[in-house]
């Protein structure tokens, strides 16, 4: 119940953001255009790696491609909802304070208060049609697709917290936005390809750490038949485990907001 | 906490609240890389401060800049937590309990707060009635009534960064009160405000306490914001230092006359015999004189000889009363 | 006036150096994406057994994507960012009625930022150069810092002019971010511009952006013949001048319009 209504607190926020942010329509187009460059950065590299070399071992043009458009979306996604420039300055100038006095849990006021920009949205929506055209080059069957999905949304939605608790870690210890926003930029970067191409280290490093290989990487090998479909129900167990521990200490955080000014 | 502040009537009740917070402060020694270093230094924002509020009354929260006035507000919202102490609104937590206390409070924090600043104020009133779920009637008879009360219905349509300082914070008031609460926090409400909008803001305050019995909490270092508060707590370096009505304030602090005499021969009476002299010049002397000196013969027949061309007698303006409060404290230190 | 404008330097580099933490985050931040590609590279030479692709060796890779990241970190300005925000706060209009060049200040404000950057590029590039093995000659570095003081100079003001748009746009943040994609991938900084399909390169290869980062970075890991190197630095020149000459018109025309609605 109160779960619904977060919900549709969140979807109300939305509505007069986006109506706030097409107020300026020249602005509004420029985001959306740079928005849609996120679809160079996926495609381009892959592209042009496949054109001047026989590409990475044991993953074909399209899967690299879907690999790459999956990193996309998911760290796109995860950018919509936590905006760490945006949550960091509310925090800093005391701004945060409007949404605090809201009926709303924090977590809530966090991301209804700060998602929603225009360059996420159409980095989702190009990353998506990238998805979906390597999907039909593939020829995959419904059901892993399906299953696919599941659990790369369930990986947002870890991920989304993680990310949250990251940024108000670094704004407590730092003053900093621009540790999480470069940590969510590296993310996107590693996660395009393959992790077990970056040795042991790195691949603990996404899969447990920042675990973003959680919601690309593994459930992509899940899709393409490389490691076993079982292995979808861990990585929701997993996803499960990350959510609790992330909002038990983004509740232990957000106690020391002390506001700006008095 | 004195029990026999906690009554039924009581809507708010701080005990012995203390807030701190770190700063950053950069090293004062002389020199390119001294000048780098910062040190961390623990400020203390409100030191064990206890109070209580009545339901229905205006209480105005007095003190200057950097106090902790609305560090305290913020306690009581729910925004921060106290590090040491309890706070009760309304018989809830604030920092427990503050998505249930939300719906009953309203809170003005600058002046286009919770304004969806590119967009008309009505749209940040509609979203004020899908957020607090506030049926269709009342929300239209509650904000045809406020749109009135404060002269608003020309503005109210126009996107809110287009609109003066006044006219923003009136709105902003409008969207903190559509759903009736029981309480109201205001932090420095008229700030940069024009004469006029205050007056209206006040005016709906003392409104929505006459007909709703909204009880209202506003902080403020302006003086004049006082004159509509039934009770005045003054609050100085995070202790308060006076909590009261404003005529107990006035005999606190007020206990002296205040006499402007007029006269060509200023310099030649000695009006050092009779008080303290606050202004001199050529043709006028202020003084301040304790209330028994009005009554004394010679200073009677000092006022009414012939040197004298006009006097007047008036009680100390509260900014006066204020400044002699805050002195008190700087001599107490 | 110059001790005005060194005075504003030591300012702005006491500011820097006050946030340098939180900048050399966002520094160190932004070179692993690029070098991430190494591991990339690496698989792409070893599981295709490539000894070369494009006349780049895996060395010359490898340190392709830790140089040419550390010298487009370095030249890289924020001017873009000042001037939009200043547009929007309305200090460049106050800033035009000071005894100072508007224009001079934003540049100083954004070099001070450069130069606390490049005591870490130099030991980068030394330590890459070293451990690969790859040997340069004096005459590619003296080219190399001619090349990058053009590049430098060519970034900044195009990133000023970015930065003036807000003065149309309320907010010019946007467009930055367009204009920085843009230049990553056109100026070689996701992978050498060779790589790019040749009728994308022969368009490419004429404009600026290669010397941001393909050209400086290919001539010190030695992929770029000693021969074409003045030709790169007139290449530079010829753009620098022309986009110095555009910045300039444009600049006037923002500050009229400035004085009349203000910005």
């Amino acid at each position: 119940m109160e779960l619904i209504e977060n919900i549709k607190y969140f979807l109300l926020c939305q509505k007069y953001h986006w109506k706030e942010l097409f107020v300026y329509r020249s602005q509004a187009l420029v985001w959306l255009i740079v928005g849609s460059s996120i679809l160079l950065f996926t495609y381009l590299p892959v592209t042009i790696i496949y054109n001047v070399s026989s590409g990475i071992p044991g993953w074909t043009y399209f899967q690299l491609l879907l690999l790459s458009s999956t990193s996309g979306f998911v760290m796109e996604l995860v950018w919509y909802f936590v905006l760490p420039w945006g949550i960091v300055n509310g925090m800093r100038v005391g701004e945060f304070d409007k949404y605090l006095i809201r009926p709303f849990g924090k977590v809530t006021c966090m991301l209804s208060g700060y998602a929603g920009n225009l360059v996420g949205s159409t980095g989702v929506i190009g990353s998506l049609f990238l998805i979906i055209y390597c999907l039909i080059n593939l020829n995959i069957q419904i059901i892993p697709i399906v299953i696919f999905f599941v659990s790369i949304i369930i990986g947002i939605i870890a991920l989304v917290m993680v990310f949250l608790l990251i940024t108000i870690l670094s704004y407590k210890l730092m003053n900093s936005a621009n540790f999480t926003n470069n940590l969510m930029n590296l993310s996107l970067s590693a996660n395009t390809y393959p992790l077990n191409i970056y040795g042991s280290g790195i691949q603990l490093i996404f899969t447990l750490i920042l675990p973003i290989g959680l919601a690309v990487y593994y459930p992509t090998q899940v899709l393409f038949s490389m490691t076993t479909p079982l292995f979808t129900l861990i990585l929701i167990f997993v996803f499960a485990i990350i959510i609790i521990i992330t909002k038990i200490g983004f509740n232990k955080l957000i106690k020391s907001y002390s506001s700006g000014g008095g | 906490m004195d029990n026999n502040n906690m009554d039924n009537n009581t809507i708010i009740t701080v005990d012995k609240v203390l807030k701190k917070y770190t700063v950053n402060e950069s090293n004062s020694k002389k020199g390119f890389l001294n000048g780098l270093r910062r040190k961390k230094v623990t400020k203390i924002a409100v030191r064990n401060v206890s109070l209580s509020i009545k339901k229905g009354s205006i209480i105005a929260l007095l003190g200057k800049n950097g106090s902790g006035k609305s560090t305290l507000i913020k306690m009581m919202t729910g925004i921060i937590y106290p590090d040491k102490g309890h706070i009760t609104v309304d018989g809830l937590s604030p920092y427990n309990d503050r998505k249930k206390l939300a719906t009953r409070v309203g809170v003005v924090l600058g002046a286009h707060g919770q304004l969806y600043w590119n967009l008309p104020a009505i749209d940040t009133f509609n979203f004020m009635k899908s957020m607090y779920k506030i049926p269709e009637v009342e929300f239209n008879k509650r904000l045809k009534s406020y749109l009135k009360l404060l002269s608003l219905n020309d503005v109210y349509k126009k996107p809110v960064r287009t609109m003066s300082l006044g006219e923003q914070m009136k709105c902003n008031f409008v969207a903190s009160m559509l759903h009736n609460p029981k309480i109201v926090f205001l932090d420095e409400p008229t700030i940069g405000v024009d004469l006029p909008s205050k007056s209206a803001l006040k005016e709906a305050i003392i409104n929505a306490r006459d007909n709703s019995g909204t009880t209202f909490l506003l902080t403020t270092h302006i003086v004049e914001d006082i004159e509509i508060a039934d009770n005045v707590i003054v609050i100085d370096k995070g202790r308060k230092k006076f909590d009261g009505t404003k005529k107990e304030l006035e005999k606190i602090f007020g206990d002296k006359r205040i006499v402007e005499v007029y006269s060509s021969k200023i310099k030649q009476i000695n009006f050092k015999s009779y008080g303290r002299i606050l202004l001199e010049k050529n043709d006028m002397i202020r003084l301040e004189v304790k209330p028994s000196m009005l009554k004394n013969k010679k200073f009677l027949t000092m006022l009414n000889g012939k040197y004298i061309s006009d006097y007047r007698v008036s009680e100390p303006h509260l900014s006066y009363i204020l400044s002699k409060l805050y002195k008190s404290f700087e001599n107490n230190k | 006036m110059s001790s005005t404008y060194l005075a504003l330097f030591k300012i702005s580099l006491k500011d820097k150096i006050a946030y340098f933490k939180d900048y050399m985050f966002s520094a160190v931040g932004r070179t692993l994406t690029y070098v991430l590609m190494i591991f990339v590279w690496n698989i792409i030479y070893f599981g295709g057994h490539f000894t070369t692709i494009k006349n780049f060796n895996l060395l010359q890779i490898d340190a392709y994507f830790v140089i040419g990241s550390a010298l487009f970190l370095l030249i890289n300005s924020n001017n873009d960012y000042i001037v939009s925000n200043d547009m929007k706060m309305g200090n460049v209009a106050k800033s035009l009625i000071k005894p100072l060049s508007y224009v001079y200040s934003v540049f100083i404000e954004s070099f001070s930022e450069n130069i606390l950057l490049l005591p870490s590029v130099l030991i980068v590039i030394f330590f890459t150069l070293y451990y690969t093995g790859l040997v340069t000659t004096l005459f590619s570095i003296i080219t190399v810092i001619i090349i990058i003081i053009i590049a430098y100079l060519i970034i900044n003001i195009l990133q000023f002019m970015i930065g003036s748009f807000a003065i149309y746009t309320s907010s010019a943040f946007g467009i930055s971010i367009l204009f920085f994609n843009i230049i990553e991938i056109l100026g070689g900084a996701i992978m050498p511009l060779t790589f790019f399909p040749s009728y994308v390169n022969n368009i490419v290869m004429l404009m600026p952006f290669q010397l941001f980062t393909y050209v400086p970075a290919s001539i010190l890991i030695g992929s770029i013949p000693s021969s074409t190197y003045i030709y790169y630095i007139f290449f530079g020149l010829f753009w620098l001048f022309i986009i110095a000459f555009v910045g300039y018109i444009f600049w006037n025309h923002v500050k009229k319009k400035i004085s009349s609605v203000g910005g």
